[in-house]
């Protein structure tokens, strides 16, 4: 077990002993990846927000369901996934079918890329913007694949764990996701 | 330029470091010699790198994390002592109870300013004295289309069976039929799709609402025969929303018969003659040969018309 694995597995088994703020420090380790992972599978940030906090509340409550099977990164991604993906079913059932205030508003992706180099700033937005746009047309299934490789970095072997499922309905998921973005991406940046 | 198709799916397994040693070498040797290839790795490893500079930033990250720290630190707050509401709790149950039963006797002697027949057959929000009260959707029973008079008669459930008839724009009608059109049941969502190509016949424009639902339906629906509806109703509408719709059913749709039907539709509607364009470009690509072949055929007629 590495340091940062070792770190977690005792915060882990801190927190099931009913220390909160060593569950507070299990949620600054990850938050980020699970905000990361919520935005994309959402497509907005006020409804990333709701998908993050229900993820953690979640987790709090079964974290003494929580038996070391797998790293808690993944039993979490795993939870914030099933979120975004009943979200998603959930937004379809909305009686009020009015488009999203805010998909507006966060169109532009500008305010969550890295200014670092500005020279390719503008190149990298204008990328992320048309995925964005392109991950609308996915399943549910193939925009968190998607994401999960393609954003959080998540080896396919993880992903099949999380998803239960094959890794070889993973790898098809990811290859249909990966076209189809290709094909929206050609049409738009073509315009 | 086009990838080689037995490649396609390995190239993308490249890009994310999931590929086999043997698999990673066969492809290697590949790349080496097709030009169409390494471009299509280019383009993904782009992608790949634009990925790894997506950050969620702090100044939307730590208010995040303060509510959510805020609502845990609620949850697990020690409940404070019940000693003296233990003892008052019963007396002040006693004293509500008799309040209830004061109130209850008194409203019983007033006389209903709302027919009770209004009540139970309620379709919108009811004003009373003392406030509205808004029935609530519990699920739809039946759709009928009234053929020849530009609406349709919506049975439902509230707290009673309800029925309304109403033409496209009226406010209740596009409630229920948004929510029938992604409904789980596949008779019902079929029954709003005709419905729906019912009024359009009486070329009453179609709002946002009803756009988003049927883009929903393009996007997510699994049975064909609702889609190529869809495609029919978006064809009447010639609204820039109805536009894009059809041009992504065109690309992206894994279905050969809504793909032709989204092209047809395209290529006979008074689109803007750029658009036109770009479609018919795009078009080539397509698996389709049907697709690519008239697309072809319209490019170069316009091409000789032009000149």
């Amino acid at each position: 077990m590495d340091q940062e694995n070792h770190i977690e597995f005792e915060l882990v088994r801190r927190a099931q002993g009913g220390d909160s703020k060593a569950f507070e420090e299990l949620v600054m380790l990850s938050d980020r990846q699970v905000l990361t992972l919520a935005y994309h599978m959402t497509g907005n940030l006020a409804d990333a927000q709701d998908v993050y906090q229900e993820t953690f509340l979640r987790a709090f409550r079964g974290l003494q369901g929580f038996r070391f099977q797998s790293s808690f990164r993944t039993w979490l991604l795993r939870i914030a996934t099933n979120q975004a993906i009943n979200w998603r079913a959930k937004r379809r059932l909305r009686l009020f079918s009015q488009p999203h205030e805010s998909d507006a508003e966060d169109s532009s992706c500008s305010q969550f890329v890295d200014n670092s180099d500005p020279s390719a700033t503008v190149h990298v937005q204008e990328i992320l913007q048309h995925i964005r746009a392109g991950m609308d047309f996915l399943s549910a299934k193939e925009r968190a694949v998607f994401t999960l490789r393609h954003f959080e970095g998540t080896k396919i072997k993880e992903i099949a764990a999380m998803l239960g499922c094959a890794e070889g309905t993973v790898k098809n998921l990811l290859f249909r996701a990966t076209k189809k973005l290709q094909k929206a991406l050609s049409f738009y940046t073509e315009e | 330029m086009s990838t080689c198709s037995r490649h396609e799916k390995n190239i993308i397994l490249l890009v994310y470091d999931e590929l086999t040693e043997v698999d990673r070498s066969e492809l290697e040797a590949h790349l080496a010699v097709c030009p169409a290839c390494r471009q299509q790795l280019a383009i993904l490893q782009t992608w790949r790198s634009a990925a790894s500079r997506f950050s969620i930033s702090d100044d939307i990250l730590l208010p995040t994390r303060r509510a959510l720290l805020y609502k845990l630190r609620s949850e697990t707050a020690p409940k404070r002592s019940a000693s003296w509401w233990s003892i008052t709790r019963p007396v002040l149950q006693a004293g509500l109870a008799i309040l209830l039963i004061f109130f209850g006797f008194k409203l019983g002697q007033l006389r209903p300013t709302v027919a009770i027949d209004d009540l139970l057959t309620a379709t919108r929000a009811i004003a009373l004295d003392d406030g509205t009260i808004s029935p609530y959707l519990i699920g739809i029973d039946k759709i009928t289309i009234r053929p020849g008079e530009g609406s349709v008669q919506i049975s439902y459930n509230t707290m009673n069976d309800v029925r309304i008839e109403g033409g496209s724009d009226d406010p209740a009608v596009k409630q229920l039929l948004t929510y029938a059109l992604s409904d789980d049941d596949i008779s019902l969502r079929l029954r709003a799709v005709k419905a729906l190509e019912q009024l359009t016949s009486f070329s009453r424009p179609l709002d946002e609402s009803y756009m988003n639902a049927l883009g929903q339906i393009l996007a997510e629906e699994e049975n064909v025969g609702i889609k190529l509806s869809v495609i029919k109703i978006l064809a009447t509408t010639s609204t820039a929303h109805s536009q894009d719709l059809l041009v992504r059913s065109m690309l992206q749709d894994e279905d050969e018969a809504v793909r032709i039907q989204a092209f047809k539709s395209l290529v006979h509607s008074r689109r803007e003659l750029s658009v036109l364009d770009e479609v018919l470009l795009t078009a080539q690509t397509d698996s389709n040969a049907y697709i690519r072949t008239k697309s072809l055929q319209l490019l170069m007629n316009r091409k000789e018309t032009s000149l």
